[in-house]
């Protein structure tokens, strides 16, 4: 009784021990595939595929209809293929093509060459219509399938099948132990070695990752979108400059007093909030000093307002005052809203009452 | 059988780790240009971009109450009269440049600055503002 290992390509798992009948049975059930891997137990064989490698069930076990092609029987024999084995591994690789079937045996595998070789030849029985045909032990080419028009993808049939023509097939790699002990038949002259080995040498464990889903290799993808980013910071970032508007100062030239005494500072004072800013720092509010920070110059500033009314702030600084200072009156009168006028100073002497004009922003 | 699965490095935590730098990153820049002078802070500021402004600096005085250095440019530009400064204003709003940010010293007197304000207002188009900074706390 023969024992085999099973390796299942979906789960990963491998089942040992497993008797030959268990092997069919469990084929038949489909919890084997054909393209698992199987071998020998405890031997170290390489692994070859289930369909190729198990031996043929009795042909009366299938429908008795069926021609079956006799499986090629590796089990048996570390070596080569019988003639029929060979001629119907023969078949199955001239499934991809329209072309006649290289030689035609006079044997009893004779009548499945036929059908490979004629797409209108009686099919012996329908076959079912599933990815995964039970009775893998026999296989029928898969141009018979053609024949009956059935919606199945072909790459998904394995009874027996490999998908491609011998010479694609990595034979030399795993000849060797084939041509190590090639067994009882290597005498047949009819059997090329060379064929025997690459029927053999295609059954190799990659076979069981075919069916893996592909991963996606995201460097590609990381690096373009490294590549977007760049580009982004590089074209979409650059210097903002905090500022602050400022309207533009009176344009007349600051004249002698005596001919702008119209407005006098009551008249100013009536329609601006005055702000004095000295070098120094010091800031009066309507005349009245005010603490020279940003908060207590906003609140006096709200205050002047809202006891009458003015919605301008008319800043009168000194020539030398500092810039800091000037700023920071005007970002109180923005706190507030307040719009804001400020006349040109002139560097000699005290500025004089300029003509006001409202320059709000 | 093959051991491929181990091989495999799964990028997507490193990505989601890039893409938490690369946010941190952006909202970590400060909206304040790279002052060369030391412009007052303000706590009403509005962000003028740098591609549609023309900067002009108006350096620290060396002694006080001294005469600023005029340049052109965020402190690194010529220096130039007024009159210049006004061409090249006038250059920058045919250029659709029309705002001038005035990056003033905080020592700087007010009235220069009240003076170049001055000078470049009279150009047609000119916006002007003056830079400042972030206030340091409150």
């Amino acid at each position: 009784m023969d024992f085999w290992d099973i390796f299942l390509s979906d789960t990963l798992e491998t089942r040992r021990g497993l008797a030959t009948a268990d092997v069919r049975s469990a084929l038949a059930k489909g919890t084997i595939r054909p393209d698992d891997l199987i071998r020998r137990s405890g031997t170290k064989d390489p692994w070859a595929a289930v369909s190729d490698r198990l031996p043929p069930e009795a042909a009366s076990a299938a429908a008795p209809t069926q021609s079956p092609p006799a499986p090629p029987d590796v089990a048996g024999r570390a070596g080569g293929l019988s003639a029929s084995d060979r001629a119907w591994a023969e078949s199955a690789y001239d499934d991809d093509d329209d072309e006649t079937p290289a030689k035609p045996q006079p044997q009893e595998a004779s009548a499945p060459l036929a059908l490979v070789d004629d797409d209108s030849a009686e099919l012996p029985v329908a076959k079912p219509a599933s990815a995964r045909p039970a009775p893998a032990a026999n296989p029928q080419p898969a141009a018979s399938f053609a024949a009956a028009d059935l919606p199945i993808d072909r790459n998904d049939l394995h009874p027996g099948l490999a998908p491609k023509a011998p010479a694609d097939l990595p034979s030399a790699e795993v000849a060797p132990e084939w041509n190590a002990d090639p067994g009882p038949h290597v005498d047949d002259l009819e059997i090329d070695p060379l064929d025997e080995d690459e029927a053999a040498a295609s059954f190799t464990l990659t076979r069981g990752a075919a069916d893996k889903v592909e991963e996606l290799d995201l460097a590609a993808m990381v690096d373009v979108a490294f590549q977007l980013v760049l580009f982004f910071l590089v074209t979409a970032t650059s210097v903002i400059f905090k500022t602050m508007d400022v309207p533009k100062p009176n344009q007349d030239a600051p004249a002698p007093g005596a001919s702008q005494g119209a407005r006098s500072m009551d008249d100013l004072q009536r329609e601006y909030i005055l702000v004095e800013i000295d070098p120094a720092g010091s800031i009066q509010v309507d005349h009245e000093p005010v603490r020279g920070d940003y908060a207590s110059l906003v609140e006096k500033l709200r205050q002047a307002r809202e006891s009458t009314g003015r919605k301008t702030m008319m800043l009168t600084a000194d020539y030398q005052t500092r810039h800091k200072s000037t700023v920071m009156a005007f970002d109180a009168a923005q706190e507030i809203g307040l719009e804001i006028s400020f006349p040109k100073p002139s560097r000699d002497g005290p500025p004089p009452a300029p003509a006001p004009k409202t320059s709000g922003l | 059988m093959t051991e491929e699965r181990d091989e495999h490095i799964d990028m997507t935590p490193m990505v989601d780790v890039v893409f938490q730098l690369m946010t941190f990153m952006l909202f970590s820049l400060q909206i304040t240009g790279n002052e060369v002078v030391e412009v007052p802070p303000a706590h009403h500021g509005v962000g003028v971009d740098e591609t549609s402004a023309v900067i002009i600096t108006l350096a620290r005085p060396k002694t006080a109450g001294g005469e600023p250095k005029i340049l052109l440019g965020n402190g690194s530009g010529p220096e130039l009269s007024l009159a210049d400064l006004k061409a090249a204003v006038a250059d920058g709003v045919a250029h659709s440049k029309s705002k001038v940010v005035l990056q003033a010293d905080g020592e700087v007197p007010h009235g220069e600055v009240v003076k170049v304000i001055a000078e470049l207002a009279q150009v047609d188009g000119a916006t002007i503002h003056v830079g400042v900074r972030a206030p340091d706390s409150n």
